[in-house]
């Protein structure tokens, strides 16, 4: 597995401001860094970078990036598809609503050069498996809406996963779901990236996610970087204003409700 | 950790800001056209209408001597087969399709927009009426379905008026109430409920107001259609009769005269046909984009 | 002090599938107190809140008023009017951005509920100023209209709507869900104060538990439509039993990467990964003989087994 480095990403919007300006950071191979902020702060529009699909509106001016050895942007434009997969924060529209799961998943295959009927149905079935779906018969079967937001966020990351990408980058992929479904799915995450050393970038606005599953950070207001680092700097020792009322806006007088004080 | 060294090639040209605000002003009146040359033409006919009969009267004068002489400086579009001018005439006639063609539109909106909102606000058997009642009438044309009520009810232009309304409140109701259906399950409505508001209440108070928007922007588009079907009807000789000036009942005066190579007695009062009923959709078009 | 009582309230919707979204719950919230339901997507914690509010029948048990007491005519209001009429129970939504009417003035909004109670037009106007000011909102916000409102600002107005007519109970349903954290801790201040001020009972329906704990007397924890478990919120908060409880208090991860997050899971769908589902019942003694109902386990903390009472009579 190789490293991704951005540098310099700077996006226009078309009034000539910048939206990105200047973003740069670095992920080895096996981490996960978090991309913090708040709405607004340009966290989403970076990823749309990365993966050429930023909309039509806006204008790249610069920035230059690359997947190990292989440069796959310069002057902000994306120029040869990198070996990336998404995984998005609203599952269920993500995915065909009229196209059984299984179906969706044999497609992805197929494009991706898979042959043999029952060679295809194996598969998906240990794609499945792979990220704890244990009745994978019954899901391959259903349609999205008859299946839970979490059970669609794990099928959604399968097909990430199945095109076996160098990189991952996970845009809120908890938002919006269950408290304890949000749990296993950062589990799942952090389990899958040890397993195969891939780097992966998740963006978030929610801090308790950052503080426990990513080992650096990189934090965004208004489109520019605050301050980058270990994770443990930045929630005791941020040097940035800005971060350290992020940080301390999460963690109100009352009360940090956390593992500490519960039964175990 | 090490960054490549930013390239200086990379860095962005500070943009001139006035080029883009120009450019935004100059793609939305290009994206506009159509609006301001629809509105044009109607301010056009309202004027017209009003201050060409008020100069030379209602264009009801029979000149015998002046008989289908075609387009001149005197006579801006000819005259007819009594020495009518056509242009005077026309004019004139502009006040009835006008009129007759706002009247359809707005009183359709609001018998159509109110059923709409308490037809999905009650839900039950009275939408279910309803809904049935607007599928029968949905079934026919438009204009079959006016022709049938205007003859009904007698040639007249208040008749010409009801039918086409008529016609063309089922559209005015399935519009609103597709609307009214989503606003239905709003929040604010549960919290009128929970506040003991009555239904009908809520629905003439809550939904309604916020379930006008498709309908409103339809609203235009059936006023062009209502100069068609008017003009349409008085041409078959149902609703405006003649000697009224109607740009429909003008063309089937005028028709006899074209074959004798008169063009000018059918032909003029169609484009002005088409030119109202065409301003009325570009402006209806123009709302629709803009509402989207 | 007025009390509604629900008991043994079930609700099922008949749909394609039915779907039993509350299955027996049994509980009751009085004047002054603040009761929350704690739960996630599926638990029947918004139909319990539409229950009481009166938005959504029940297809079995009862839903009552335990008090004997006129409603005598208190807070703002007066006497001579139609008080049987006023609603006792309001309620505030989740979305600010759907909670009020966008083609009403915050003016027209707040004072809905007052129409039907024939209270004059200068009277409503009054009442709705003062009440602007309780909520924490300027005075000159009353001619406004919902656009220009941010999204804790439309909340209080909804807020004092549902205070307005003097209601016994108010539900707030996920009232904080959709604003940002800052935002949040000053509205549920905002809402502490108006209960002191005015002794109306809260039913909070929310799956955050900071803001549970800043709020609430007693906690309800449901799933899949009963309640699992119950008690004071320091019991629940700081001594949960059952295992679905300490799975949700445990898996908000904490904004600290010092403290350790090894969150236990409680498997709630079939079909995925059975990995530490939990096998001890929290409820003493054998299962067979205590039954899937609530037991109590300490003074005001009740228990669930950890059995679903619907497998438990599909297997038999």
């Amino acid at each position: 597995m190789t490293s991704l480095t951005l540098s310099g990403l700077t996006v226009l919007a078309p009034s000539g401001r910048p939206i990105l300006d200047d973003i740069g950071f670095h992920v080895d191979p096996g981490e996960i860094v978090g991309l913090v902020g708040e709405s607004g702060s340009g966290k989403s529009m970076t990823s749309l970078a990365l993966t050429g699909m930023l909309p039509d509106a806006v204008t790249p001016a610069a920035g230059t990036a690359s997947l190990g050895d292989q440069t796959f942007m310069s002057g902000g434009k994306v120029t040869r598809r990198p070996e990336i997969s998404m995984v998005f924060q609203n599952a269920k529209a993500a995915l065909n609503p009229t196209m059984r799961v299984g179906k969706q998943i044999e497609r992805l295959l197929v494009k991706l050069g898979a042959t043999g009927r029952g060679d295809l149905t194996g598969r998906i079935r240990s794609i499945l498996a792979e990220v704890g779906i244990a009745d994978a018969d019954r899901v391959r079967k259903a349609y999205p809406h008859q299946l839970s937001g979490g059970m669609n966020q794990r099928v959604m990351i399968a097909m990430a996963l199945a095109a076996e990408p160098r990189f991952l980058i996970a845009d809120e992929p908890t938002t919006g779901l269950d408290v304890t479904v949000q749990a296993q799915i950062l589990r799942l995450l952090a389990s899958t990236t040890a397993d195969s050393n891939r780097g992966v970038l998740l963006i978030t606005h929610d801090l308790g996610v950052v503080a426990q599953t990513c080992s650096r950070v990189v934090v965004m207001y208004h489109g520019r970087i605050m301050e980058t680092g270990p994770v443990d700097d930045i929630f005791h020792a941020a040097k940035d204003p800005y971060t350290r009322e992020l940080i301390a806006s999460a963690n109100p007088d009352d009360v940090v409700v956390g593992a500490e004080g519960v039964l175990s | 950790m090490t960054m490549p060294t930013i390239d200086s090639s990379d860095r962005p040209v500070p943009v001139v800001k006035l080029r883009p605000q120009m450019k935004r002003l100059w793609q939305w009146h290009t994206g506009n056209i159509g609006f301001f040359v629809g509105l044009g033409i109607l301010v056009a006919l309202v004027v017209l209408t009003f201050v060409v009969p008020a100069i030379a009267g209602n264009g009801e004068i029979a000149d015998p001597a002046q008989t289908l002489l075609p387009p001149s400086p005197q006579h801006l579009f000819g005259t007819d087969q009594f020495g009518r001018d056509i242009f005077v005439r026309s004019m004139a006639a502009a006040k009835i399709d006008l009129v007759l063609a706002l009247t359809v539109a707005i009183v359709g909106l609001v018998i159509g927009s109110i059923v709409g909102a308490l037809s999905a606000a009650f839900g039950g058997w009275f939408d279910l009426v309803v809904m049935r009642i607007t599928d029968i009438a949905m079934a026919f044309p438009a204009f079959v379905l006016a022709l049938i009520i205007t003859a009904s009810l007698g040639n007249s232009a208040t008749n010409a008026a009801i039918g086409v309304t008529i016609a063309y409140i089922p559209q005015f109701i399935r519009l609103t109430r597709s609307q009214a259906l989503e606003i239905r399950s709003a929040d604010f409505v549960a919290a009128s409920r929970v506040s003991g508001t009555k239904t009908f209440v809520i629905a003439v108070a809550h939904i309604l107001p916020n379930s006008l928007r498709p309908a409103f922007v339809q609203a235009s588009l059936i006023a062009a259609w209502a100069i068609l079907d008017i003009a349409g009807l008085s041409f078959l000789g149902v609703g405006v009769q003649p000697p009224t000036a109607e740009w429909g009942a003008m063309i089937a005066e005028g028709t006899g005269d074209v074959l004798r190579g008169a063009w000018w007695t059918a032909f003029f009062p169609g484009l002005m046909i088409l030119a109202a009923a065409a301003s009325f959709q570009m402006i209806g078009d123009r709302l629709e984009r803009s509402f989207r | 002090m007025r009390t509604i009582q629900i008991d043994d309230v079930h609700v099922t919707y008949s749909g394609r599938a039915k779907v039993r979204a509350v299955r027996g719950v049994t509980f009751s919230v009085s004047e002054g107190e603040t009761v929350a339901i704690v739960g996630e997507s599926g638990s029947g914690k918004s139909s319990i809140g539409r229950v009481i509010a009166g938005l959504q029948g029940t297809s079995s048990g009862s839903v009552r008023w335990l008090s004997e007491e006129p409603f005598a005519p208190e807070g703002a209001l007066g006497e001579g009017l139609k008080l049987a009429d006023r609603p006792r129970v309001q309620m505030v939504f989740q979305h600010p951005d759907q909670s009020l009417d966008p083609s009403w003035t915050v003016r027209r909004s707040i004072s809905e509920p007052l129409i039907r109670l024939g209270v004059a037009k200068n009277r409503t106007r009054e009442i709705g100023e003062e009440l602007m000011e309780r909520v924490g909102l300027p005075g000159d916000f009353i001619d406004r209209s919902p656009r220009e409102l941010s999204g804790g600002q439309a909340q209080r107005v909804a807020i004092a709507r549902a205070l307005i007519a003097s209601p016994h109970i108010v539900v707030l349903d996920e009232p904080t869900a959709s604003l940002d954290q800052t935002v949040r801790a000053r509205l549920l201040g905002t809402l502490r104060e108006l209960q002191a001020a005015t002794n109306v009972g809260y039913l909070l329906i929310s799956h955050d538990m900071s803001s549970v704990r800043r709020l609430s007397d007693r906690v309800l924890v449901m799933y899949r439509g009963r309640v699992v478990e119950e008690g004071s919120t320091s019991q629940i908060m700081d001594a949960p039993v059952h295992p679905y409880t300490v799975a949700l208090i445990d898996a908000v991860p904490p904004a600290d990467p010092r403290i350790a997050w090894h969150p236990k899971q409680f498997v709630t769908e079939p079909g995925l990964d059975a990995e530490s589902t939990w096998t001890e019942c929290p409820v003493p003694g054998p299962c067979a003989e205590h039954g899937t109902g609530l037991q109590e386990v300490a003074p005001g903390h009740l228990v669930a087994c950890i059995r679903d009472p619907d497998d438990v009579a599909a297997a038999a």
